[in-house]
């Protein structure tokens, strides 16, 4: 299959996904778990980074329109993670072994699980923090903030490696 | 000078950056839950169509539950009624500010930050935006969305919501908030130190806004604690079950039109 008819069929995969664990998995107030950020943290390293912003902002747009939440607060926050990509990639993407590998999307099948676990963290730290400061912005408590920003880390970075460990690389192969 | 390349690019790509972060953030101010919803109306009134066949399967499974709750209801309604009858006469009785329409909630959600309601009236059945919608022991939220059918509302849980409330049926009043990080529980602010609070006094709609009339119970006092040695901030844990909502009231208050008015003629 061409790459680019994988990745908008992984895309809509993760709207739907999105629109679904939005609707019908609500545990907790403080726990938001966000599967879409991983389409923008798996794009290739080479993708022109202007049309890296656009593709975050459409996703998270749609992300907005289709799931329960405030139009516009996950397009702001995937258009900042997507932003500070590059920069948390040149500071912890291993050199060697991936610079020849430029096109590929960042999968446990092209880097290490320890590398991917610690840009995914990061990434969401991004992801989150601003996502939780605009949500949070009429009514800000830093205990709330901290508690809520910590608990979706965790659990959003548990929830990219699995997604990662089972699905997104046999769909990009 | 020439400037390199690079530059100009990581300066476009900034300025794109800038753009679309002040797109979502123009978005986001300008409430962003009703642009949503007003964007997929027709999507939701097709949605609202399979969640109320949804709700009635769901209600006929828990027709014990509802029949207890509705018991429940009916007995304090039955003691309100009493009291009534007891303070007043039959002349204070007519012209009431107030006029309810009965809804069933078809769709509800209570785990995320942003939670909200579908009830199954629309503008068909008189709903209008920015009516209030209670239980007898509870403000559930306030309509946002109107279709023919069903109507949006933005649920009291929803860390931007708030309501007025009071300390027993005179006592003093402030903005009643979901806490999040509770379950089932509120907190009240903006209370004077000095106030004698009990464990367990109830506390009521105050009635200072237009979308909720006075004395509903809301919560009972559960803790309190000072907040900056000037105010106490008063935990309340919530009278209403979210959970097992199934029918609620939409309020309409005929002096809406002439309060806002007044509001808005004296700015």
């Amino acid at each position: 299959m061409n790459r680019t008819v994988k990745y908008i069929t992984l895309g809509t995969i993760i709207i739907i996904c999105q629109a679904l664990l939005s609707e019908y998995v609500n545990i907790w107030a403080l726990l938001y778990i966000a599967v879409f950020p991983q389409f923008i943290i798996l794009l290739p390293t080479s993708m022109n980074r202007s049309l890296y912003l656009i593709t975050a902002f459409a996703l998270g747009l749609c992300i907005d329109l289709f799931s329960d939440g405030i139009l516009g607060l996950n397009a702001a926050a995937l258009v900042a993670m997507a932003y500070s990509r590059p920069l948390i990639l040149k500071f912890t993407l291993p050199k060697g072994n991936f610079d020849s590998n430029e096109n590929s999307p960042l999968t446990l099948r092209t880097i290490e699980i320890t590398s991917l676990t610690l840009i995914t963290a990061l990434l969401l730290t991004v992801f989150f923090a601003v996502y939780i400061l605009i949500d949070s912005a009429a009514s800000f408590t830093f205990g709330y903030t901290v508690l809520k920003l910590v608990v979706c880390i965790i659990a959003n970075t548990l929830v990219s490696i699995l997604l990662n460990l089972t699905l997104l690389d046999k769909i990009l192969r | 000078m020439r400037i390199p390349p690079s530059l100009l690019f990581g300066l476009g790509r900034f300025l794109l950056f800038i753009l679309l972060e002040a797109a979502c953030i123009y978005m986001v101010s300008n409430n962003g839950i009703i642009q949503r919803y007003r964007l997929i109306g027709k999507l939701r009134e097709v949605q609202g169509f399979f969640w109320e066949k949804y709700a009635a399967i769901n209600e006929y499974s828990s027709l014990k539950n509802a029949n207890e709750g509705l018991a429940a209801q009916n007995a304090l309604l039955m003691h309100q009624l009493q009291q009534f009858k007891e303070n007043t006469t039959p002349a204070d009785t007519t012209d009431a500010p107030f006029a309810f329409i009965t809804a069933k909630v078809i769709r509800n959600t209570v785990g995320t930050a942003h939670n909200y309601l579908i009830i199954d009236k629309g503008y068909n059945h008189g709903i209008k935006e920015d009516m209030g919608v209670i239980t007898p022991t509870g403000t559930i939220g306030i309509i946002r969305g109107v279709s023919a059918n069903y109507s949006y509302v933005l649920s009291f849980l929803n860390t931007s919501q708030q309501v007025s409330a009071k300390i027993g049926n005179d006592g003093a009043f402030g903005p009643l908030s979901w806490n999040p990080q509770r379950q089932g529980m509120a907190t009240l602010t903006e209370i004077p130190q000095h106030l004698q609070i009990n464990l367990n006094d109830t506390i009521y709609t105050s009635g200072y806004s237009s979308f909720f009339p006075p004395d509903i119970p809301l919560g009972v006092v559960e803790g309190f604690r000072t907040v900056n040695g000037v105010h106490l901030n008063i935990d309340v844990r919530l009278l209403e079950e979210f959970r097992s909502l199934k029918h609620v009231m939409v309020v309409e208050n005929k002096n809406r039109e002439e309060i806002d008015m007044l509001v808005n003629g004296t700015r």
